[in-house]
Order: structure tokens, then C-alpha cells, then sequence
């Protein structure tokens, strides 16, 4: 995986500008109240509220969650994080309003603001609380619609507003939209000499991409690209809906997170994929796998995959061979596909800043960096440290975390290095060292926490 | 109407029609809310083998979580057998069952109760404890919590009271140890001890929830 410092520097220091871009809209406080309120009204179903008539305020799903845990900081028990969810529905919703409205709380912008910290900064809805909890209860399925509540309310943090409004507008993200896709393709593919089939009418697969990875990680496309080419696959990647991150569903905003999930759907029927590939983003395939047929009103006509998990179908079936261990470099892939789907869970999904990074923090930074002291310093309890220390400070390159799966008797680190550009890595990259970087662990380790796949 | 036949006699009937209709209510409106349907194509169709099994799991942590939750755990099951031993394994307590149910077993010598109750009241205190005093259960805790604890642990007390003969006034203590499981009947379908009924709907929602995206829970 080679990237472009220059670039990458640049790009690290866009974020923080990202803030001003941001519009936020004008309510009142009044305003903001009413409309959380009447988004967590609307997203309460009876799992929900199953679960919130259970909760026995242990405290375990604190020792479950990678803020809390190295932080020790009572605020981020996950429990508290959709607090403002349940006191709605306990004032509102619960067969016990009436009485639990004469000492429950009622919300106030106030607390709106209070809980924005919590639900964007101190989650990355991974899911591991849900494993502990003794009641079963899926606490990041709540703060979702406490972000959705937020997000109505106009309660996003700057920087994230400022993506969603931009996908939400035009499309793009980074500013990469239909024109500046194709051109970075074509000339991709002709620096590199690999075929990229572009907006072709008729394909079976739908390969679908990022403007991040456009911009700064394109070897990932290349590999991609070099990978199906090599399969043989009927595939494409279309102008008109290539773009998988989903500030959306990042967000909680839930019309900006159909809009781009719809560009994908009428993307795929336009050249009749029957398969819609998701890059390696923590986000981007939740919002399609799950969320996408439900905000569309009916099931998609194509099936939905994690690049990893087709990769993985395609080693498993044989038509992708893999070079014995050793020769090929560690990969990684995004704990909320640990945690979540599509791999089923994995405990001991680590302690780490892979998640985090999904977010657009604003003082992510530091925060990845007391992180990442406080596991050097021994804060964590053993089993933590022992699997999450580093050896130096080392910044995990995106790029490299899809493909750290083990498939029967292989892993996809092992895929053939002719199919990623000579370089043995992963599929589509490797890890990237900067001295003095910030947090993550290293994607090595990941490895070693591999166990209980779930095969396709 | 002595204050013992008062606890046996309407104190009981009305606090056992607040448990039942309480808890009838709660629970069928919470099994009766809105459900949204999922249109996602399931990884599994068939959930119901995983969400029973995630119903019986959830009765131990994942190795992992080992360190953090095993000491407070084996508090919890203290507090919970113990209870469970008291309630439904002295003597007196099964005649009192079987005089409004019909149905009896055998019991444990009393000595063993006392010992259960014993354990019982201990392992509350402890969780109390822990709540007052670590900064993560302070600062998630609130009023109910503490009155939970304090509801399950009177009956416990009022009765190895009674059971004593502490205080001489055996009909009194006996009432008030009546009068003190009527409470906790009374609070049961309002406050948090309801978990004892919800665990069961919430780790199967979550067992299908889950099986459904093919994750293990
Ligand atoms: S572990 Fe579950 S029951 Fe315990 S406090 Fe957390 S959410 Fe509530
Ligand atoms: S979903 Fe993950 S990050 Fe969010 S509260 Fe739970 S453990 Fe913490």
C-alpha cells in the first residue's frame, strides 16, 4: 500500500476546517426538543422497549466498552448513553407512563447537547456491550436512535454536519462526485494498467467505493479492480451510485442516509447487478445490508457483501488461491463488522482506535493518543493489555484493515501479492507506520483475536 | 382486626391483585408495542433455536469479560439462590403456598434457611454497597435502585427476625414480615424487580436479533 503523505497531511488537515463548512439549521430550543422527541417516539419499537423495561442498572456493560474501559470514566457506561431514549419512553411511551411521568425526568435541549459527546464522540456503536449484558440488551441499537434524535434536532457535531450536509446535497464526499469519479478512474486505470470497467450497462456485480479511497487510498480500487479482473467477473463501477460511505446513517439522518443508499439500489437495477460490493467501511455496509431495504419500503433485488466477505466465499469455493502463511502481510478489517455482521461476533474485538476512527472526532486525536498512553501505562487490565499493547506508536492505515479474516484453512492475508501490485498485503494494502502517530492497535494482533467465524 | 389478620388477610388479596393485573399489564404492553418489520434479507430465517439459547447464556459472562464481572456476579446468584432457597424451601413458607395453591413439597431444615437468609442479606448488602461506593454504579444508579434492594432484602430481615423471636412480639413481627412481602408485591410490577419476569422476552429479542445477522450472541 503506497500513500501519498503529502496528500494524506493535507487531507488530516482539512478536518478540523470541516467545521466551518457546516450550516447548522436555526431552531429553536423548543424546536429541537419537540423533534427528538418525535424521532425517538417514532423509532421505539417493542425490542426497544423490551429492553428498556429490563435494564437493572448493573454497570456491566461499562466493563464491555473500549471508552469506559481505558478511561474508567463513569460517563461513558454505555448505559447512560440512551438515557434521554428511555425517559421519553418511560414519560411516553411505557404501558407505566402514568406513573412514571410524576418522577421521570421529561428531555431538555440542554441534555440534547449533553448527549451529543455520548452518542457521537463515546460510541462507535460496535456492539460489544450487548455481549455482556446479563438482560440482552443492544444498547447500540438505542444510541442510533439517539443519534437520529440528534441529528433531527440539529445536534451533530460540526465537523460530521458538514459531510452529511455535503452528501445530502451534491452526492460527494470530499468533493468527489459523478465527474471527478470517472476521471480518477480512467486515469487510474491507465497509470496503472489495470481494467476498470466504468458505467457499463449490463454487469453482474456492482463494485462500489469511497471518495476517501478515490482520493487517497486508491490502490485499494486497484487491487479491488485486479482481483475481480483476475475472477473473471461480470462487474462495474458506475458514476451514478459508487459512493458507499454513509454520513447518513453516521449521522443519524436518516433522509440523507436513504438518499445515498437509494444512488447504490438505482446504480445496481440500472445494470442489473444481482451482487452489490461494499468496500472495506464500518459503516457502509450496515447501511446497506440492514438498514437499506427498509428505508427503500421493499427487499433489494440484488445480495449485498462485504469486499472480505466475497473474498472469502471466493477462497472458500477455490477460485481464489492464497499463498502459504508467512509471505503475505497482516491485514485488518473494521471491528463493526467484528462485532456486527457480517462475521459474527468477536470477543475479544479489541480495545483499539479502529472504530473510533470512523467517527470524525474532534478531539480524536488526543484522545486516540491517551488511549493508547494509558494501555502503555498499564490502565488496562492484563487480558487487554497483553492483546492491545503496542509496540510503538503506530497509526493503522485504512486501507489496510479489510482482510484479516481467516477462511478454512487460509487467510486472506494470504491472497497471491501479482493480485495487489506486487506488494504482499492483505488484499488491498498493509499496514502503514508514521512515528508519533496516533493510536490503533496494530492490525498483527487482530489476528491472534480471530476465532468463532461465521462462515457463509 | 389485629395487624396479623389484616396482613393475612385483605392486605394479601390486594397485594397479590396489584401483582398480578400490575404485572399483566406491563408485560402485555410492552409484548403488544409496535414491531418494526425488517425487510433486510435475513442471513437466517429460522432465529428461534438461537434466541433460546441466548435466553440461557445470558446466565454466564463470555470468558472474556471473566476479571470484571465474575466477583459480582457470584454476588448476584448468591442473592438470587438464596432468595429463591428462603422463599420456597422453609416450611412455613410452603404451607402458606399451598394453603392459596394447592400445591407442596418438602422442605430444608430450618437451620439451612437461616444460613440462605443469611447469605441472602449479606450479598445485598454487598451490591449496596458497591452501589454507593464505585464511581461507575454511583453515577448510573438513582433512587429506584436503591429502594429495589431495599424491598428484597426487608422481607429477608423481617423474617429471620420473626423466625427469632427477636423482640418477643412474635404476632407483630410476623405481621410486619407479611406486611413487608405484600410490599415487595405491590412494587414488583412498577419498579426494576420486574427484570425477574422481562429477562426472558429481552435476551430472546436479542438471540433473534441477533441469529438473524448471522452474529453469535
Ligand atoms: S449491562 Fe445491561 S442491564 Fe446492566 S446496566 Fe448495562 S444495559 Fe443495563
Ligand atoms: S456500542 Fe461499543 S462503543 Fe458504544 S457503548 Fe457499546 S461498547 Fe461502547
Amino acid at each position: 500500500m503506497t500513500v501519498d503523505m503529502q496528500l494524506f497531511e493535507k487531507f488530516a488537515g482539512m478536518i478540523p476546517a470541516l467545521a466551518e463548512r457546516a450550516q447548522p439549521p436555526h431552531m429553536s430550543d423548543a424546536e429541537r426538543v419537540e423533534k427528538a422527541r418525535a424521532t425517538f417516539l417514532a423509532n421505539i419499537d417493542a425490542d426497544m422497549a423490551s429492553e428498556m423495561e429490563s435494564c437493572i442498572h448493573c454497570g456491566h456493560c461499562a466493563d464491555a466498552c473500549h471508552y469506559y474501559v481505558p478511561t474508567q470514566d463513569p460517563k461513558y457506561a454505555p448505559v447512560r448513553k440512551f438515557e434521554l431514549l428511555k425517559r421519553v419512553y418511560r414519560r411516553e411511551l411505557s404501558p407505566l407512563r402514568w406513573l412514571h411521568r410524576l418522577y421521570t425526568e421529561d428531555i431538555n435541549a440542554d441534555d440534547l447537547r449533553k448527549w451529543q459527546e455520548l452518542v457521537y464522540d463515546s460510541c462507535t456503536e460496535c456492539g460489544r456491550c450487548a455481549m455482556i449484558c446479563p438482560m440482552g440488551i443492544n444498547i447500540a441499537g438505542m444510541v442510533n436512535v439517539m443519534r437520529q434524535g440528534l441529528a433531527n434536532a440539529g445536534i451533530i457535531p460540526a465537523e460530521m454536519m458538514a459531510m452529511e450536509q455535503e452528501q445530502g446535497a451534491h452526492g460527494s464526499i470530499f468533493g468527489v462526485g459523478p465527474t471527478e469519479m470517472e476521471q480518477i478512474v480512467q486515469d487510474l486505470s491507465r497509470k496503472q494498467g489495470v481494467e476498470i470497467p466504468l458505467n457499463r450497462d449490463r454487469a453482474d456485480i456492482l463494485v462500489t467505493t469511497s471518495g476517501l479511497d478515490l482520493l487517497l487510498y486508491n490502490d485499494v480500487l486497484i487491487a479491488t479492480a485486479r482481483i475481480m479482473n483476475h475472477l473473471g467477473e461480470s462487474w462495474t463501477l458506475r458514476s451514478d451510485g459508487f459512493e458507499a460511505a454513509n454520513f447518513g446513517l453516521l449521522s443519524g439522518y436518516e433522509k440523507v442516509q436513504k438518499a445515498a443508499s437509494e444512488r447504490l439500489i438505482r446504480a445496481a437495477e440500472a445494470c442489473g447487478a444481482t451482487t452489490v460490493i461494499i468496500p472495506e467501511c464500518g459503516h457502509a455496509y450496515p447501511s446497506m445490508r440492514w438498514d437499506a431495504a427498509n428505508l427503500h419500503g421493499r427487499q433489494l433485488p440484488f445480495r449485498v457483501l462485504a469486499i472480505s466477505e466475497y473474498l472469502g466465499q471466493k477462497v472458500k469455493s477455490g477460485q481464489l488461491k492464497l499463498t502459504p502463511p508467512g509471505q503475505g502481510q497482516e491485514g485488518h478489517f473494521p471491528r463493526s463488522l467484528q462485532t456486527r455482521p457480517p462475521f459474527g461476533f468477536d470477543r475479544r474485538a479489541p480495545l483499539g482506535a479502529g472504530g473510533t476512527r470512523s467517527r470524525l472526532p474532534r478531539d480524536g486525536v488526543a484522545w486516540r493518543n491517551e488511549l493508547v498512553l494509558r494501555r502503555r501505562r498499564g490502565c488496562l487490565p492484563d487480558r487487554y493489555r497483553r492483546r492491545t499493547a503496542p509496540e510503538g506508536l503506530r497509526y493503522q492505515d485504512r486501507a489496510g484493515r479489510c482482510h484479516g479474516r481467516r477462511f478454512g484453512g487460509g487467510h486472506l492475508r494470504q491472497l497471491p501479492a501479482e493480485l495487489h501490485g506486487g506488494r504482499a498485503a492483505g488484499a488491498v494494502g498493509q499496514e502503514h507506520r508514521i512515528p508519533g502517530g496516533t493510536g490503533g492497535r496494530g492490525a498483527a494482533g487482530n489476528h491472534a483475536l480471530i476465532k468463532d467465524q461465521h462462515h457463509d | 382486626m389485629t395487624l396479623l389478620d389484616f396482613a393475612r388477610g385483605p392486605a394479601l388479596a390486594w397485594s397479590l391483585y396489584i401483582l398480578f393485573f400490575g404485572s399483566l399489564l406491563r408485560l402485555v404492553g410492552v409484548l403488544l408495542a409496535r414491531k418494526h418489520v425488517d425487510l433486510s434479507q435475513p442471513r437466517n430465517a429460522d432465529t428461534l433455536g438461537d434466541s433460546v439459547r441466548t435466553v440461557f447464556t445470558r446466565f454466564w459472562f463470555k470468558p472474556e469479560f471473566r476479571a470484571s464481572t465474575l466477583f459480582i456476579t457470584l454476588i448476584g446468584y448468591a442473592m438470587h439462590i438464596g432468595l429463591a432457597v428462603v422463599v420456597l424451601l422453609f416450611v412455613p413458607h410452603i404451607l402458606f403456598i399451598s394453603k392459596l395453591s394447592g400445591l407442596s413439597w418438602g422442605g430444608l431444615p430450618n437451620d439451612t434457611i437461616m444460613l440462605a437468609g443469611a447469605i441472602t442479606l449479606a450479598a445485598l448488602v454487598a451490591m449496596w454497597v458497591r452501589r454507593l461506593q464505585n464511581p461507575l454504579m454511583q453515577a448510573i444508579s438513582n433512587w429506584e435502585d436503591h429502594l429495589a434492594l431495599f424491598i428484597t432484602g426487608l422481607p429477608v430481615l423481617t423474617g429471620m427476625m420473626a423466625y427469632g423471636h427477636l423482640f418477643q412480639d412474635y404476632p407483630t413481627l410476623l405481621a410486619i414480615h407479611i406486611l413487608s412481602v405484600e410490599l415487595l408485591f405491590v412494587w414488583f410490577p412498577f419498579g426494576k424487580l420486574f427484570h425477574a419476569v422481562m429477562w426472558i422476552p429481552t435476551r430472546f429479542k436479542l438471540g433473534a436479533h441477533f441469529s438473524r445477522r448471522g452474529v453469535k450472541a
